[in-house]
């Protein structure tokens, strides 16, 4: 009986002596621009939650929609109310797998990530190129990815149709600590 | 006995899986700090249709305005009047800026075609919020005052009751040689809003208005009334908006027969240009003459039917950062 009790504990105890290979952000930088002939469209988020785990070799994004600043104060009205509809859908995520990750290697790694970005409730699959730096234990990753946002049923009215850009330019600039609870 | 830590054992060996299993956006799911927002669009535009809604604009935005209405001209003795114009044969126009100060404090000004001048400051005082610190409701105080440049005349017996607005119509008030502050009109508001959900707004204002002179002994200086407004959003740029004021017996005019005034529209807003489509029965634009002088009632009678047109267009003069 006594060693089918260690059985028991013997995972549990490794599982929590075991340090979680994980590092966070809560202050991830996303940023937007859209280039237009009528006016370029360009929002900054700099609380972006992030996590990188090093064992499952994955990153994930909690990105809060009215945390989006942009230079002009009505554009962030009419994106939180009439565009994003942040009301129904306050955040965008992404969770992604980094192929041939090579974890703790010191310096600047290039890699792909490939995951799902969900926005506004929908789905859809996107590979992005990031630059993956890892020095005094803290990871840095940056890079940057176009998205369409008909993909994502963002409806332009009619009349700025011709002057809104189709594609939106997004870049990241992430910095993470090891996460601790 | 044994069985029990056992059962005991297992269990809490499940949860902890279940927990090492939990993906990575649930985990940061659990890290999000709870924020508070200030809600944001109660009322999208600054006013409801002739009269202010409890929004402001936010910090260093210029708002042009121009707002029009448009009418018939009514039958006089039961004789149909000579018309040309479909719906305008009688115009009025006020052209007006709005700045915001900052993203609480508001100031506007305009000049109407029939040479009234009018400003007010708008300040919020309370904002409807959700999120960590809830707020029910959002309040602004609105203290505006005109100068009425012009005389508005007054209505002959029997004879067209909106002829008040048009300036051509001769010359035939008593005050002609008043005072500057005889001819001024202060007017004070308490605007009281809360979005009840993402598409349906509602407003009520309590309103003070008092008048320099009256034209009459008979009519009182001092003038309450009760606003009600509503905005239903009906698509992502577009919303209807309808308001109406009550002005109780005791403090209307009694020189006149007066009618509390009443607006139902469609708002369209993209981008910088706002644009408000509304039928109404008054062709005024300050607060006091449009609360408190009515000279007809709402219905689709040639002279008593306005066709509102308000259009806005915003310039971003300070930008954030």
């Amino acid at each position: 009986m006594k060693k089918l009790l260690f059985l028991f504990f013997l995972p549990i105890c490794l599982g929590f002596t075991k340090p979680k290979n994980q590092y966070l952000t809560r202050n991830g930088q996303v940023t937007f621009f859209s280039y237009a002939s009528a006016e370029n469209i360009k929002a900054e988020n700099n609380e972006v939650l992030s996590i990188l785990d090093l064992d499952e070799e994955k990153i994930a994004l909690n990105i809060l929609m009215r945390a989006f600043e942009f230079e002009k104060s009505l554009m962030q009205e009419h994106f939180n109310d009439s565009y994003i509809e942040s009301d129904i859908f306050p955040r965008a995520t992404f969770e992604g797998t980094i192929l041939n990750f090579r974890p703790r290697l010191i310096g600047t790694q290039t890699k792909f990530i490939k995951g799902d970005f969900t926005l506004r409730g929908i789905t859809k699959p996107l590979k992005i190129k990031a630059d993956i730096d890892y020095s005094n234990n803290t990871y840095t990753i940056t890079g940057e990815t176009t998205i369409d946002i008909k993909d994502y049923k963002i409806k332009v009215p009619q009349i700025l149709a011709a002057k809104i850009a189709k594609t939106v330019k997004i870049s990241f600039n992430f910095k993470y600590e090891p996460y601790e609870k | 006995m044994k069985s029990n830590i056992l059962i005991t054992l297992s269990l809490l060996l499940l949860t902890y899986n279940v927990a090492k299993a939990q993906d990575l956006l649930d985990q940061l799911y659990f890290e999000e700090k709870k924020k508070t927002f200030v809600t944001e669009a109660t009322f999208k535009m600054l006013r409801i249709g002739f009269a202010h809604s409890v929004e402001t604009r936010k910090r260093g935005i210029l708002e042009v305005s121009a707002y029009t209405r448009y009418w018939d001209i009514p039958q006089i003795d039961g004789v149909d009047a000579e018309t040309n114009n479909f719906g305008s044969d009688r115009a009025s126009a006020r052209f007006g800026f709005d700045y915001a100060f900052t993203d609480v404090f508001s100031a506007g000004f305009g000049g109407s075609s029939n040479g009234v001048y009018d400003g007010y400051f708008k300040h919020r005082i309370i904002r409807q919020k959700t999120g960590l610190k809830k707020t029910p409701l959002s309040l602004t105080l609105l203290t505006a005052g005109s100068h009425r440049s012009k005389n508005l005349k007054n209505i002959p017996v029997n004879a067209d009751p909106t002829s008040i607005y048009d300036s051509s119509v001769q010359k035939t008030s008593i005050n002609e040689d008043d005072s500057f502050s005889d001819k001024t009109t202060f007017t004070a508001q308490l605007l009281l809003a809360r979005k009840l959900d993402r598409n349906l707004s509602f407003q009520i204002s309590p309103t003070l208005i008092y008048r320099g002179s009256t034209r009459f002994d008979a009519d009182p200086q001092l003038h309450l009334a009760l606003g009600f407004g509503g905005r239903y959003k009906m698509g992502k740029h577009v919303s209807i908006a309808s308001e109406y004021f009550y002005v109780p017996k005791k403090y209307a005019l009694e020189s006149i027969e007066t009618f509390g005034p009443f607006s139902l529209g469609v708002n369209w807003e993209v981008s910088k240009v706002q644009i408000q489509m509304f039928l109404t029965h008054t062709g005024n634009f300050s607060e006091d003459i449009a609360i408190t002088e009515t000279p007809v009632n709402f219905n689709t009678k040639d002279g008593n039917l306005f066709f509102g047109w308000n259009f806005s267009y915003v310039f971003h003069l300070k930008k954030n950062k």
